[in-house]
């Protein structure tokens, strides 16, 4: 009950006053990563995936080199960051530097990052709110700062009856990126609203081990469109359809600048297993 | 002249006899304390305990026990060896119909402090008298809508809530506005930091006790409004009992409503509901014994939906808490001593639906509790012998899923608007934990040496469910573990002069591990004990009506139930009990009680509280550290006004800096490089509260409260743009003003 008291006592701060801080990401006023893609989006230890990032800039994309580094520090269970403090620092294995770079999931990545564990009775890490786990992978660039890609590893349950994790194991499909449709806007008035609508093949179903009741379960993905321009407002940072929801689109309304000339949009498409698929647009904005 | 005077003062020492009083009630036989004793040169005021001792030479006296509350008694003493006496006094008739108890002004130990209800409402908290403990000297300045109480730098879980003995899970309602324990029934509150004595235990920090007022002194009926909730109290009489009860019920989200859509007005303020109602009964029975009997409920909601730009940020919380506590005590005074019993029972349930983005967090927990206490105090020639057994059960189930790190315990490092652990698993558990304690304490006094000898002996039974996680059906097998533990308390006063007198208390204490950490999932089953010394050693000097203290004190924790901060931490053994603390401080405190109707104290607090979760840690300070503490508290009474102020400065707490920052393209967010933890603090805080209160004539009042009456925008939080490039502060509630009617008869 305290810690419940903790933190409704941080909401009720809230009735008092914030200094002006910049909470939105939609606008692109200094270069930026805006998602690291992985191909495929999952794959099993000894496997290798295809990572690329889009960097985005108020002038457009940026034609990055990212120096790419396989991150080999498990967090502790007590760590709310996504990654360990030494993958921000030395406990990686380099891959190079380039527009993208190939990796090879390590062997034992599903002890390092998974729920496989040493012999001698230690606890098994927790997957995420999908049943995932994830291969860390830092992309250092020069002027959008750090980033990390998460490749979904497919490892096997722990912890859950026999007959549980055979059934998964055989019956489990890895996840795929999903796929996004083209957004054709080739050009726009000012000062304007534009509706802009991302859609998507059918969001997949995967299999999910249910730690509660100790059961399989079929799922669907939920999927969430980030959106990004270079000039304008956009009224939100990103729209989500839930897992219970079968749309497949979302929309949102992009009001254009009042000044002509060009602009650019990204649209981040994620699946809730760590899938993405992105999209750049380049528009001209007339009179 | 120095060697004359020098041999005449040590014939007057030579000749002195000791005459050592007890004052207690005529009607009753309970002690009173706070009454001014006056004999020849002599003043003193009796203690809690209705005792005193005054050296006099020998001769023929007349001793005089007076208050503003009792009729004056005189009697004829003659001093020509070492005496006892006991005075019967008799209060004076009220013309109210409400009897202030005024309790003493340097209650027994160094730290201690008691406050009267009536006290407590004229101190700014909203007319709330259970308030006034965030406002008393040793407790820290807490966060706004913050219900934790840290005292003397022990984290919240560590102190103890008591009401009459009978322990309860919470001091204040969701948010903070108001007590759970109600208002318009209670009749003092005490507050002992640390170093209590043996009757009360599983705390390693400090006690709170609550006492329930006499229903005889409550008023007939009590009506009470204003911004926040409304309440109602009445009193009845049957026979030989006397029934009081309360009951309370807040609105402050329909009267935002009123004014405005709440979800416009404030978005993301939660706005909690609360009720609570108290019934008390007080019956004398044969001979000198006393029942009463109380039941206390209490129930918290709140539904809050945080909108975010981003739905991965969005939260969605659902909270639901009830808890419900009765008693009943058989009490017996005597001339010399008194006896009581006290049988308990409660049952406490909590929900808490918690969505963040696609992070769920849930916990569900529900408890039955019981206790039986017994009493036995004998005076006897000087010497006071307290004998007496204590029990208290504990059967919880509790239902969990999600994060390892959602709840966050103290020592988590967490930065404000950071996305929690996305981590899911789930566990349900059941734990018990039974204490039966016996204790005693001797208190023996010999010249100006006054020493309190206790000791309390604990048998702990814990057990839980499941040493392992549950997989599929498997049957599982539980832990239980009984364990003893032997707490030595004592005290040594040493009456320096009639008004002066030199303290040390100290001694050894121990809880029990939460049922909530005996999960095999989220936890760790078998959990033990912790353990703590405390010592406090100052000196108090009082003389009616003023008294000022200082005070040294210190605590060290050990066996802390803390993190495995391993990469890889054992199965079912994600808590160890490798934790270590400790606290040093300092504190000054000076009081005045009903010094021309002003009562009041002011304080200085100087510490530091430190912790670390595993030896090989380095020391980091106390999530609630404040360096300083200064709180001024007055109440003023006179004629049909009442004026309360309270004005406080405090060090700000620790916070983890933010170094920079990275980007996590799975959840498209930024997450902090964090700096060394709880290596920087908040800026210094600072208020100043009113409130002022007219009584009109037929028992009508109105108040009008105002707080943080300077508007300083105190920073409660750093906070971080989105990608943790910037830095501001979240600041607390401006000034604010609450204006109220009360009606009483």
């Amino acid at each position: 009950m305290s810690q419940t008291s903790k933190r409704l006592a941080l909401l009720l701060l809230l009735t008092g006053c914030e200094d002006a801080l910049d909470q939105r990401l939609a606008l692109v006023t200094e270069p930026r990563v805006l998602a690291v893609v992985s191909d495929p989006a999952e794959a099993k230890p000894g496997a290798t995936v295809t990572l690329s990032a889009l960097v985005a800039s108020p002038q457009g994309p940026l034609a990055e080199l990212p120096a790419w580094a396989l991150c080999t520090a498990p967090k502790p269970p007590t760590e709310d960051n996504a990654v360990a403090p030494g993958c921000l620092a030395d406990q990686v294995v380099e891959l190079g530097t380039g527009a993208s770079t190939t990796a090879t999931i390590p062997m034992d990545a599903c002890t390092l990052f998974g729920p496989d564990v040493p012999p001698g009775g230690f606890r098994p890490r927790d997957p995420d709110a999908t049943g995932g786990f994830y291969q860390p992978v830092r992309a250092t660039t020069s002027d959008a700062g750090v980033a990390f890609g998460f490749p979904r590893i497919t490892c096997n349950l722990a912890g859950a009856p026999g007959d549980v994790a055979h059934d998964y194991q055989t019956m489990y499909v890895a996840n795929g990126n999903p796929v996004l449709h083209p957004i054709v806007l080739a050009q726009a008035a000012a000062d304007s609203d534009v509706t802009l609508t991302a859609s998507w093949d059918a969001p997949e179903t995967y299999l999910y081990y249910d730690p509660a009741s100790q059961t399989l379960v079929t799922r669907r993905e939920a999927m969430r469109v980030s959106w990004f321009a270079t000039a304008g407002t956009l009224p939100v940072d990103a729209t989500a359809v839930g897992e219970a929801d079968p749309a497949t689109s979302a929309s949102t309304v992009w009001h254009t600048p009042a000044t002509a000339g060009p602009v650019w949009l990204w649209v981040v498409l994620r699946d809730s297993r760590g899938g993405l698929a992105t999209q750049g647009i380049s528009v001209v904005i007339g009179p | 002249m120095k060697i004359v005077v020098a041999l005449l003062v040590l014939c007057a020492v030579a000749h002195a006899e000791t005459l050592r009083g007890t004052v207690v009630d005529k009607t009753t036989h309970k002690p009173v304390g706070g009454a001014t004793i006056t004999i020849g040169s002599e003043i003193a005021a009796s203690s809690d305990d209705g005792l005193f001792t005054v050296t006099l030479p020998r001769g023929r006296y007349t001793l005089e026990v007076s208050a503003d509350w009792l009729e004056t008694v005189k009697l004829p003493v003659v001093l020509d060896r070492d005496r006892d006496v006991t005075i019967e006094v008799t209060e004076k008739a009220a013309p109210t119909g409400e009897t202030i108890e005024v309790v003493d002004i340097a209650p027994s130990a160094v730290g201690d402090i008691k406050v009267d209800a009536k006290l407590a409402r004229s101190v700014p908290g909203g007319g709330d008298a259970a308030k006034v403990v965030q406002s008393l000297p040793a407790v820290a300045r807490p966060s706004a809508g913050s219900t934790e109480i840290v005292v003397w730098g022990a984290a919240p879980r560590d102190t103890r809530v008591f009401v009459d003995g009978v322990p309860v899970p919470a001091l204040y309602h969701l948010g903070g506005y108001r007590s759970a324990v109600g208002n318009d029934l209670i009749g003092d509150i005490h507050l002992a930091p640390a170093a209590f004595g043996v009757d009360r235990g599983r705390a390693i920090g400090g006690v709170i006790d609550i006492g329930m007022a006499n229903p005889d002194k409550a008023p007939h009926w009590r009506l009470q409004a204003d911004l926040l909730d409304g309440s109602a109290e009445g009193k009845t009489q049957i026979g030989g009992l006397t029934l009081a009860a309360a009951v309370r019920q807040s609105w402050l989200d329909r009267a935002v409503a009123l004014v405005e859509d709440p979800h416009t007005l404030a978005p993301n303020a939660p706005l909690p509901r609360w009720t609570d109602a108290q019934i008390v009964a007080r019956a004398p029975l044969a001979g000198d014994l006393v029942l009463t009997a109380w039941a206390l409920g209490s129930l918290d909601s709140l539904d809050r939906q945080l909108i975010s730009d981003d739905p991965a940020t969005s939260t969605d919380e659902h909270v639901d808490n009830r808890s419900a506590r009765a008693q009943v005590t058989i009490r017996r005074d005597r001339p010399d001593g008194h006896d009581s019993v006290t049988l308990w029972g409660g049952h406490d349930s909590t929900k808490d639906d918690f969505q963040f983005g696609t992070i769920p967090a849930h916990q569900d927990t529900r408890a039955w509790v019981g206790g039986l206490r017994a009493v036995q105090q004998q005076r006897d020639d000087g010497m006071t012998l307290t004998l007496g057994t204590d029990l208290d059960g504990e059967m919880a189930t509790y239902r969990r899923l999600g994060s390892l790190t959602i709840p966050a315990r103290e020592g988590d490092l967490h930065i404000f608007g950071q996305p929690p652990g996305d981590d899911v698993a789930a566990d349900t558990w059941r734990a018990t934990t039974i204490d039966a304690a016996g204790h005693g304490a001797v208190d023996v006094g010999t010249g100006p040496l006054t020493a309190t000898l206790g000791l309390r002996l604990d048998a702990w039974m814990l057990s839980a469910s499941r040493l392992t996680p549950r997989v599929g059906t498997t049957p599982g097998i539980g832990s239980q573990q009984i364990l003893f533990t032997v707490d030595p308390r004592a005290s040594v006063k040493l009456a320096i002069s009639d008004d002066l007198d030199a303290r040390i208390d100290g001694g050894r204490y121990h809880q029990a591990r939460a049922g909530s950490d005996a999960s095999a999932v989220f936890g760790t089953p078998d959990l033990g004990v912790e353990e703590a010394w405390h010592v406090i050693t100052g000196a108090q000097w009082r003389h009616a009506p003023f008294a000022l203290e200082a005070a040294g004190y210190a605590r060290w924790l050990d066996d802390l139930v803390a993190r495995d901060l391993e990469v890889t931490p054992p199965l079912a053994k994600v808590l160890t009990q490798a934790g270590k603390g400790d606290v040093i401080g300092l504190q000054i405190t000076a009081r005045v009680l009903a010094y021309h109707g002003l009562s009041g104290w002011l304080s200085y607090n100087l510490s530091r509280s430190r912790r670390k979760d595993a030896p090989d840690q380095a020391w980091r300070y106390f999530d609630h550290d404040q360096t300083h503490g200064l709180i001024a508290v007055a109440g003023w009474e006179h004629g049909p006004w009442t004026l309360g102020g309270r004005v406080r400065l405090a060090t700000g707490e620790p916070r983890t800096d933010v170094l920079g920052a990275f980007f996590d393209s799975r959840s498209g967010r930024y997450e902090p490089i964090v700096g060394v933890h709880n290596g920087v603090r908040l800026p210094t805080f600072f208020a100043a509260d009113l409130r002022g209160e007219r009584r009109l004539p037929e028992g009508v009042a109105v108040y009008l409260e105002i707080q943080n009456l300077t508007n300083r925008a105190n920073a409660e939080e750093i906070i971080y743009s989105a990608d943790f490039s910037q830095r501001g502060y979240l600041t607390g509630l401006p000034l604010l003003a609450i204006a109220g009617v009360r009606i009483e008869r």
